[in-house]
């Protein structure tokens, strides 16, 4: 099963790329480097996908203390991290030629690096609660705290950047979505969303049997 | 016993230990003073930077003073081996998270009102001409910090690298409160009064409602073990 | 608007080599488990029968070339 599921990531992966090369145009307005958001944009997308597994897994484990459930939230919590690292990072990549600057405190950036924090906290209760069943104790509530936190840190960040003051910065992503972009964003976040899926299912078999050898 | 009663008798055992010994308020004090001095230290040779910095200065000092007290929420129950004590009592451990909540809400308070006088000595901020709107602000920003502190300070208490799991979870995600607190008091001191700010408040309110709640829920399974 | 391609390249190499690493180090740590079942397995299979015949189900396989390897108790001389 694993084979088919990697085969087929490779296939969307091939797709997305495909797309976000050859097909898709050449942005008007950016020039080229808008074509990272084909990387950028499902990235973030895939990490809040994965990051609300990890809010449903923690649930689960809480009221269930079935370990299924705590090695799903382990493992889409470090990918998820991973998605987020890249989301910030190729959003710099891409803020570098089109800003001018590496790094700037707008809205989305922001809210997104303190998302990264807060689960790498998650990932470092995991590894610094010796205990198996406290970590899974402890870092599901982690889970939970900061999946519930996400919207409160959207909205404060974003009125913090942006109430009183002129938009003067491009929102990041395509600005007009003709169908074209809107398709090719969509293959990219199919391929990056099964990357995700075929990460975690390995993670979760590794974590099953670190398990057992441990026992 | 009641939920009540129980959540009562551990906030009045909190207090009464701190009225006892005020170990922690003496120290914490102390701490604000410091910070004060560290405050016009490093920031303190442009009158006007100064000035304009204070309502993120007043919540950085909160925030400092409010994890070295919070990191020690738990620290006689771990030092003194009075968690079976915990554990074992009977009934629903969210009573135990809620007194300890007050009594860390109240020391929080006290020792933020504190700062205020000093920071109106020191810096010169005229503190009681806005002071109901000011401590509107404080009491809602303080409650959703020292509930996700609570919480986190718990969960922490055990850990053998405490003093540093503790400020690295609980910060980001204080994240909201903190910017939410921040602009309002800005808002306050500049004399705009809550008018402008109240979708502020209502985030703090969100925030604090979900914290609270979600330690009422999950205290439990912190304590377990 | 120049195009920098670089910093398209850029960025598409960093998501490849974070994703890349990152299943490269979880393929590592299951050959590492497997090579460490592998060895625990002739001594628990003295220790305790009843307990290990459940529990796995994978043949031991010879490092290298990966093919199955029958255990050398079973193997029969050639006639």
């Amino acid at each position: 099963m694993t084979r088919t599921l990697g085969w087929l990531v490779v296939l969307a992966l091939v797709a997305g790329l495909v797309m976000g090369f050859l097909v898709a145009p050449r942005d008007a307005a950016q020039g080229n480097v808008q074509r990272i958001m084909y990387v950028h944009v499902p990235s973030v997308l895939v990490a809040y996908l994965a990051f609300a597994v990890v809010l449903l897994a923690s649930i689960v484990y809480l009221t269930t203390r079935r370990e299924s459930a705590d090695r799903i939230g382990h493992a889409s919590a470090e990918v998820g991290v991973l998605f987020t690292g890249i989301t910030i990072a190729s959003g710099a990549i891409w803020g570098k030629p089109t800003w001018g600057t590496w790094w700037t405190w707008d809205a989305r950036l922001t809210s997104v690096a303190v998302l990264f924090v807060m689960y790498l906290g998650y990932l470092l209760v995991r590894g610094m609660v010796d205990d198996r069943e406290r970590a899974a104790r402890y870092s599901a509530v982690v889970g939970i705290v900061a999946a519930l936190d996400v919207p409160l840190v959207h909205f404060s960040v974003y009125w913090w950047r942006t109430l009183h003051q002129p938009p003067t910065m491009l929102k990041p992503g395509p600005s007009a979505m003709p169908g074209v972009f809107a398709a090719t964003l969509l293959v990219n976040l199919a391929a990056l969303a099964l990357v995700y899926v075929f990460l975690v299912t390995k993670r979760v078999a590794l974590l099953r049997r670190e398990e057992e050898a441990l026992a | 016993m009641s939920y009540a009663r129980r959540a009562w008798i551990v906030l009045w055992k909190d207090a009464l230990a701190e009225r006892r010994s005020k170990e922690a308020l003496n120290a914490l004090f102390f701490f604000t003073l410091l910070l004060l001095f560290i405050f016009q230290f490093t920031l303190g040779g442009d009158r006007e930077r100064l000035t304009d910095a204070l309502p993120g200065l007043l919540w950085l000092g909160f925030v400092l003073s409010g994890l070295v007290g919070l990191g020690r929420a738990f620290l006689t129950e771990r030092d003194h081996d009075c968690w079976e004590g915990l554990l074992l009592s009977p009934g629903d451990k969210s009573a135990i998270y809620l007194g300890k909540l007050a009594g860390n809400l109240l020391l929080m308070l006290l020792v933020e009102a504190i700062m205020l006088v000093l920071f109106g000595v020191f810096f010169n901020l005229d503190v009681g001409r806005h002071l109901p709107a000011l401590a509107g602000v404080v009491v809602l920003g303080t409650v959703g910090f020292a509930a996700v502190g609570t919480l986190f300070a718990a969960m922490t208490a055990q850990v053998r690298a405490r003093e540093l799991l503790f400020p690295v979870l609980l910060l980001p995600v204080l994240v909201p409160v903190l910017l939410g607190s921040v602009k309002a008091t800005e808002a306050v001191l500049a004399g705009e009064g809550l008018g402008g700010v109240t979708h502020w408040l209502k985030l703090l309110a969100a925030a604090d409602t979900v914290y609270v709640a979600v330690g009422v829920l999950t205290f439990d399974a912190i304590l377990e073990g | 608007m120049p195009d920098n391609w670089s910093f398209v390249i850029a960025a598409y190499l960093l998501a490849a080599v974070v994703l890349g690493a990152y299943w490269r180090h979880l393929v590592k740590k299951e050959r590492e488990l497997e090579v460490h079942d592998r060895m625990d397995r002739p001594v628990k299979s003295t220790q305790s029968m009843s307990v290990n015949q459940s529990v796995k189900g994978t043949e031991l396989r010879v490092p290298g070339t990966g093919h199955v390897r029958s255990e050398p108790s079973t193997r029969r001389p050639l006639p």
